[in-house]
């Protein structure tokens, strides 16, 4: 055993001693010792947030004012059920989720689905769409306190923070927790920046708790693709993915069970509902109504800071975008290796020139500062999601119930079965609607 | 139930060949949703999916409670 790798265990020994205490403590302390050890929640909770999210909230606050904020929170209590058995399928395999499918439903579903087209083929596309908006947003920002850094040249900050942090992952258990510490003090400046603009911009609370809670869908197919679209919104096969490679780095053990479902609803649940009503709030305290308002998000965003009273304001407003695109590129640069790593069945090594290349090819995303992002390449990553993603959720499902894959830790309680086969019925209505709109029905 | 889910039918489970029912009641969803609302046929098949999904999502929720396969027959993959 090498020096790296005793530290490593001997860091794990101590973590799940304490763990094996905590548990035995009640729940309010449970609660109290479990929050420092929270991580891979973080780690795809600050993934969800990104420019995806970003434009979707900022366009439902501006277009339907309170009314669709449940959005986020619903697909995110129901991709919990996911986040679940990602925790398991860490705890109580040595394999991770990608080589369990290929062993239990072929490397189309393992390899092929969940690790190239769910997990890295989406990856490396839809970063382009973060670096466009994080440049403008960092070039923006800067404006206002009278720094010239246009967008040509600010991308190279952008990328040597986020490579920079993505390459210290998995070199060591201290690494690891760095950067799970990075992407939570992240999110926290998302939390922070975008509450103080929500200060600004003022709060309808019951609108929000109603818009929060209630789910209101039109009637008709309409309803159905928003009912699909809100289900799959926050949380999809990568996220799963993502939670579960997270968990099996921190080397989860049956006494991080109970921390599993803490920090999922905790780092992920509570943050992203949170960052993103705060948003949707602000977008449509401002504009919700209004005619004659931007088509485009970024210009929609641009539109709120001018209404904003104070530059600092402003200039947080623009920060906890940065914060959205910096931790996102991390959490995509990481899933791109580790899921380019399991679908070739190599091992994760954070020496090897395969890991250092799927950690770095999501930063071409780079160019999108010049270009923008290159549609057909996003049509074509989100339609391959659309046809295979239902084949992966099928397979979590089913090796969940499979006591040849997982022996007596195969899924107990009814409503938990329930709650993923919601989530994966979500993908099976979202690849038949593709389909068919496609054909012209 | 969980016995019936589990049992052999063919090659695979059942519970797996309900998955692939859940696949063509979906289709029958979302098909007759768009037949139904956007060209004003029938509603059959609209609600011969809807029920066919809540069905079959209420069957497959049921837990697999078999006994659980012997050690010596168990995937070497599987931690305890």
């Amino acid at each position: 055993m090498g020096k790296g790798q005793e530290e490593f265990s001997a860091e794990l020994s101590k973590e799940v001693a304490q763990l094996e205490a905590i548990n035995s403590k009640p729940f309010f302390g449970k609660l109290a010792g479990y929050a420092k050890f929270m991580g891979p929640a973080s780690m795809e909770a600050a993934t969800t947030l990104g420019a995806g999210s970003f434009t979707a909230a900022v366009m439902m606050g501006a277009s339907n004012g309170y009314s669709m904020l449940w959005v986020p929170f619903y697909s995110y209590l129901f991709g919990l059920f996911m986040l679940h058995l990602g925790a398991k399928f860490a705890i109580y395999r040595r394999d991770s989720v990608i080589e369990m499918q290929n062993t239990y439903h072929t490397k189309v579903v393992g390899s092929f689905a969940t690790g190239l087209v769910a997990c890295f083929l989406a990856m490396v596309v839809f970063s382009f769409g973060q670096y466009a908006l994080g440049t403008d947003a960092l070039a923006s920002g800067l404006k206002l306190i009278h720094i010239d850094f246009p967008r040509k040249y600010n991308w190279s900050l952008i990328l040597a923070i986020s490579a920079g942090l993505s390459l210290l992952y998995g070199k060591s258990h201290k690494l690891v927790r760095l950067v799970e510490k990075s992407m939570q003090v992240m999110i926290g400046i998302m939390l922070v920046t975008f509450l103080a603009v929500v200060l600004k911009t003022g709060v309808n609370f019951g609108a929000m708790i109603k818009g929060l809670l209630v789910p209101t869908l039109p009637r008709g197919v309409e309803g159905i693709t928003m009912a699909v679209a809100g289900l799959t919104a926050a949380m999809g096969v990568g996220d799963w993915v993502q939670y579960h490679y997270a968990a099996k780095t921190r080397n989860y053990t049956p006494a991080h069970e109970g921390l599993s479902i803490f920090d999922t609803v905790f780092g992920g649940l509570v943050p992203v509902t949170l960052v993103l009503s705060f948003i949707g709030i602000a977008f449509a305290e401002t504009f919700s109504g209004k005619s004659g308002i931007p088509e485009k998000a970024v210009d929609l965003a641009n539109a709120l800071v001018v209404v904003l009273p104070s530059v600092w304001v402003k200039v947080g407003f623009y920060l906890g975008i940065i914060a959205i695109v910096v931790s996102t590129m991390v959490g995509m640069s990481i899933l791109a290796a580790q899921s380019l790593c399991h679908a070739l069945n190599l091992p994760e090594d954070p020496k090897k020139f395969y890991w250092k290349l799927g950690l770095l090819l999501p930063q071409l995303g780079f160019l999108g500062a010049f270009f923008g992002k290159p549609l057909w390449a996003v049509i074509i990553a989100a339609a391959l999601q659309s046809l295979f993603n239902w084949l992966s959720g099928f397979s979590w499902y089913l090796l969940a119930n499979d006591s040849r894959a997982m022996g007596k830790h195969v899924v107990k309680h009814y409503l938990v079965n329930l709650g993923i086969i919601v989530s994966v019925v979500a993908l099976n209505l979202a690849f038949i609607t593709f389909v068919l709109t496609e054909m012209g029905v | 139930m969980s016995g019936f889910l589990e049992s052999l039918m063919g090659r695979l489970r059942v519970r797996v060949w309900l998955c692939v029912l859940m696949l063509i009641a979906n289709f029958f969803l979302v098909y007759g949703a768009i037949q139904f609302f956007n060209h004003g046929k029938s509603s059959v098949m609209y609600t011969l999916g809807l029920t066919g999904s809540i069905i079959l999502a209420l069957v497959l929720a049921f837990p697999n409670t078999e006994a659980v396969t012997a050690p010596e027959m168990q995937d070497p993959n599987l931690r305890d």
